[in-house]
């Protein structure tokens, strides 16, 4: 059985499928960070190769549709073991269809896809929310840490609305991030811990928070069960108001 | 008084204010600026009660010349009163929205003085927050009843959103418990920021450049539970009120006894708030499910059945209409069966283009099916084995999900009595 192995970015995912349609389809479809030997497997490394990237790119946006692309991008953040697999069945599915490809719900792959695309997209808006600045000398550091890897989806956003400060978003788990200087943004490696300001200014205005998101809150009308359905308690470690 | 005591009590007093929302606007920021406006709107935290944060909500002041019996911040009370100054406002904005606390301001307040006196204040505040501080983020402002309409209009011109809260859903409650104020009073800004938001969209068709004027639209708030007004009564003026002023929301409050009052339900008394629940549902059904007023309710059923959801509620007195199936209904009809909602409505519709839909299918592409399919065929195959008698299907649509636990219960018992 022939096994894929690439780097982990999606523009090695997209030589990967390169890759199919021009040599042998595999069985399985690997990356790096993730690779453990099995004897069952043939394995084959493949490089990423960014003229190939931008020519799969550019054939799934022209012959199938942009929102096609938008959903293999997302589900592909999801980092869900086996995805890789099945975005290939679904682009395979889609250069047949065309764009009708969207709409074929029920087809196994197109309905997986679709869902773990809906999940990291409203993953990605919640964070729009969570995200919490702190300052360091006029610098903006934020840590988070969600389930899937979403921190790219927030930079234009940020960009837009935070356009003449610096700001640092760090996904503390996966020791990445963005960096926001000079009007633009940049994906970095960050292979530090989680910081924390303890600045005179930045204490004031975190304790103003914490006051106010306690005095807002109508006692009569408790309802934690209905707090952390809005908002999980695995991200509760880097919100300002919400942690010990 | 330093700012943190100033933001507990006014926050605090702010606080009976449903409306957290920051949709509706797609405000750009500006080169030199700080913020946007997101049209979908943004949540930033949800408070222990489980409602949203959006924005810093608060008042501006606490002071108040009028005695409304419902209101925490009513003349009579005994309570603590202060005003923000204009730059703590503004620090608090910035500083909040610079850290991605809010997503912008709602600013609200006690009238001081007189109502000209406090709408000029709101508006020296937002104006000074996007003139000389380049905010782009949202801002909501109240409209002060009885204000002069030149600083209603001005707010109008820097706001995101406005609103005026209607609090009481007649005439008679209004005299019963806020004489001072009246009705004419509190639908005159309504008229006239309606009014203005048409002039502002004409003038852009026309091809003039015209300031925008609260591209959020305005809402309002109704209370619910204070006064015993029929819930066909509630929802005939909230129908009124989207098609008259074009609200974009109106907003339901569970009353929250704050004050001990003949004319009030009593200081014990527990938030009605699956009632509440209940408006709100009945809410989303006129706006974005075709429904109309009368059909929900009618002078024979002037209230809803608070253990079923006001769609099933509906369909099981018109049981006629059902079951529809699922490979060639219409949207609109989609829209009315329990259980169906504009998302897995618009996912059948996409699918069925494909393919025939089986229940299979259904199931796969993921609409629940618990309730809807006592009301579906699928490719002409019924899949409800309870038969179409009202009194069996009830009792699979019964809606205790949300409240169904135990310390709650009480809260069935106290609005019986209040609502019998």
């Amino acid at each position: 059985m022939l096994r894929y192995i690439y780097d982990g970015s999606f523009d090695g995912f997209l030589s990967v499928i390169y890759a199919c349609y021009y040599n042998k389809t595999p069985e399985c479809i690997e990356r790096e960070s993730k690779y453990n030997f099995n004897m069952l497997f043939e394995d084959k490394v493949i490089e990423t190769d960014l003229v190939k990237s931008k020519k799969v790119y550019n054939a799934i946006s022209e012959k199938i549709s942009e929102d096609t692309l938008i959903h293999i991008y997302q589900a592909f953040l999801s980092e869900v073991n086996g995805i890789e697999l099945k975005l290939f069945r679904y682009l395979q599915l889609g250069f047949k269809l065309g764009s009708k490809v969207n709409d074929y719900l029920t087809d196994e792959f197109v309905c997986e896809v679709q869902r773990y695309s809906r999940k990291v997209g409203f993953e990605a808006h919640r964070f729009l929310g969570l995200v919490r600045f702190q300052e360091f000398k006029g610098i903006l550091y934020a840590s988070i840490q969600p389930t899937y890897n979403i921190v790219e989806l927030l930079g234009n956003h940020f960009k837009a609305r935070l356009n003449n400060e610096k700001w640092v978003i760090h996904d503390v788990k996966r020791k990445i991030g963005i960096v926001y200087e000079n009007n633009e943004w940049v994906h970095r490696d960050l292979k530090f811990d989680k910081l924390e300001s303890h600045e005179e200014e930045e204490l004031f205005y975190q304790n103003l928070w914490r006051v106010f998101h306690k005095s807002v809150s109508i006692k009569e009308r408790t309802n934690e069960r209905l707090q952390m359905q809005h908002m999980p308690k695995k991200y509760w470690d880097n919100l300002i108001e919400m942690a010990e | 008084m330093d700012v943190m005591r100033k933001l507990e009590i006014l926050s605090n007093s702010a606080k009976y204010d449903a409306s957290c929302s920051s949709s509706g606007s797609n405000r750009k920021n500006t080169p030199d600026g700080i913020g946007n406006a997101s049209s979908s709107g943004i949540c930033h935290s949800w408070s222990q009660d489980g409602r949203c944060i959006s924005l810093l909500k608060i008042l501006y002041t606490n002071k108040c010349i009028y005695d409304c019996k419902y209101c925490i911040n009513r003349a009579s009370n005994e309570l603590e009163r202060t005003s923000f100054t204009p730059k703590e406002v503004v620090d608090l904005t910035i500083n909040f929205y610079r850290r991605n606390y809010i997503e912008g301001l709602f600013l609200s307040s006690g009238v001081e003085r007189n109502p000209d006196y406090t709408m000029e204040n709101l508006v020296k505040i937002i104006k000074d927050l996007r003139l000389v501080h380049k905010f782009n983020g949202y801002i909501h402002v109240k409209a002060i009843p009885g204000a002069d309409p030149k600083f209603i209009y001005e707010a109008g011109l820097y706001a995101d959103r406005m609103s005026v809260n209607i609090e009481l859903p007649s005439e008679e409650s209004l005299k019963l418990l806020a004489p001072q104020k009246n009705k004419a009073d509190i639908l005159k800004p309504m008229g006239l920021i309606k009014h203005s938001i048409l002039e502002s969209i004409e003038y852009k068709k026309k091809g003039f450049k015209s300031p925008k004027f609260t591209p959020g639209g305005q809402s309002t708030q109704i209370m619910v539970g204070a006064t015993n007004e029929s819930d066909l009564r509630v929802i005939s003026l909230t129908e009124g009120l989207y098609n008259t002023f074009g609200l974009k929301r109106v907003y339901y409050s569970a009353y929250v006894p704050v004050v001990e009052n003949i004319n009030l339900p009593s200081i014990q008394t527990t938030p009605p708030l699956l009632k509440e629940h209940r408006m709100y549902q009945a809410d989303w059904l006129l706006r974005y499910y075709g429904f109309k007023a009368n059909e929900l309710l009618d002078d024979r059923n002037p209230n809803f059945d608070v253990d079923l959801d006001p769609k099933a509620f509906w369909a099981l007195n018109n049981l006629d209409k059902f079951p529809v199936e699922v490979n060639n209904a219409s949207y609109e009809i989609l829209l009315r069966v329990p259980g169906i909602g504009v998302t897995s409505a618009l996912r059948i519709i996409r699918a069925r283009r494909l393919s025939n839909l089986s229940y299979d299918n259904l199931k796969k592409i993921g609409i629940v099916l618990k309730r809807a399919r006592f009301f579906l065929t699928c490719s002409g195959k019924f899949y409800g084995d309870k038969g179409m008698e009202r009194g069996i299907l009830k009792n699979y649509l019964l809606d205790y999900e949300s409240f169904n636990k135990p310390e709650q219960l009480s809260l069935f018992n106290q609005r019986s009595d209040l609502f019998a």
